[in-house]
């Protein structure tokens, strides 16, 4: 059973989504499916949807061709820059705070 | 019956953002088990929407009618609220004021109309005390000659005054911009 975080930049919908899509287009369905297996935290598809407009506003997200009613989304230039700008910035803070539990 | 009240749920979202994504949110939730959880979220999501994509003078106007209410029926018990020389009474004219401004700098920065908008609101919060005013003229709700008046029309007479207001605080928000 995967972690379930409750708060912080990893239950972020914006940066969750973001992730999911780092891997290839996904429409809505696939990308909660996608969170729930990588990040083990459910979206709910309101939430959804209101991360989808302000990524799309944002210009970090773009939807493709539909297919039948649902259109996937695809990470776009600014999206992938924005993405890996704000995982540099985990990863530094992680290693950080981690580095100090050790020397503790 | 789960049809009916996924429909109902996109309902409350804006037209505008129904239009982009209404189908594809309506099959997420259909696809899904609807539970009371699921449900409050898109409720949730679909107020903030409104918030984020609804007309200023609605927005500010609904909440509005309850201060109208309140005011009418506590001059109705003989306690009047709005009487110009309480400090009650000078409070509620700023910020009937500051909500014609607000309303004005909001529309503008949303490419309206900020007079007519801010003319709308007026009407619109005052429209039960209207309602009210226009049964006392009718005979069916009893209350001085005076009030009677001053409910139907006061809302009428004061359109000058909003929309000089609102189209003070489009000025305003041009002025940021």
């Amino acid at each position: 059973m995967a972690r379930k975080p409750q708060a912080g930049p990893a239950s972020d919908p914006e940066l969750l989504i973001l992730s999911s899509l780092a891997e290839g287009p996904k429409h809505g369905y696939a990308i909660l499916a996608d969170i729930e297996t990588f990040a083990g935290y459910t979206l709910g598809a309101g939430t959804l949807y209101t991360a989808i407009t302000r990524l799309v506003e944002k210009g970090w997200i773009a939807p493709e061709a539909a297919e039948g009613r649902q259109r996937p989304y695809a990470l776009t230039g600014k999206g992938l820059v924005s993405l890996t700008e704000r995982l540099n910035e985990m990863q530094r803070v992680a290693k950080i705070g981690l580095k100090r539990l050790r020397t503790a | 019956m789960k049809q009916i009240l996924v429909a109902l749920l996109i309902r409350l979202y804006p037209a505008r953002w129904r239009s982009e994504y209404g189908a594809e949110l309506s099959d997420l939730l259909l696809a899904r088990r609807l539970t009371a959880r699921e449900i409050l979220n898109v409720l949730g999501n679909a107020l903030w929407q409104q918030g984020r994509t609804g007309e200023p003078w609605i927005l500010i106007g609904i909440p509005l009618t309850v201060p109208a209410m309140i005011a009418c029926v506590q001059a109705f018990a003989g306690r009047p609220f709005a009487d110009p020389h309480t400090r009650a009474g000078i409070t509620a004219t700023v910020l009937q004021i500051a909500a014609y401004v607000v309303v004005g700098c909001w529309t503008e920065r949303r490419g309206g109309a900020a007079g007519r908008a801010a003319v709308k609101m007026n009407l619109l919060a005052a429209g039960p005390l209207m309602l009210l005013g226009v049964l006392g003229l009718a005979g069916a709700l009893s209350m001085p000659p005076y009030w009677r008046g001053m409910l139907t029309f006061g809302p009428i007479l004061q359109t000058p005054l909003a929309a000089a207001l609102g189209w003070l605080g489009g000025r305003a928000a041009r002025l940021r911009a």
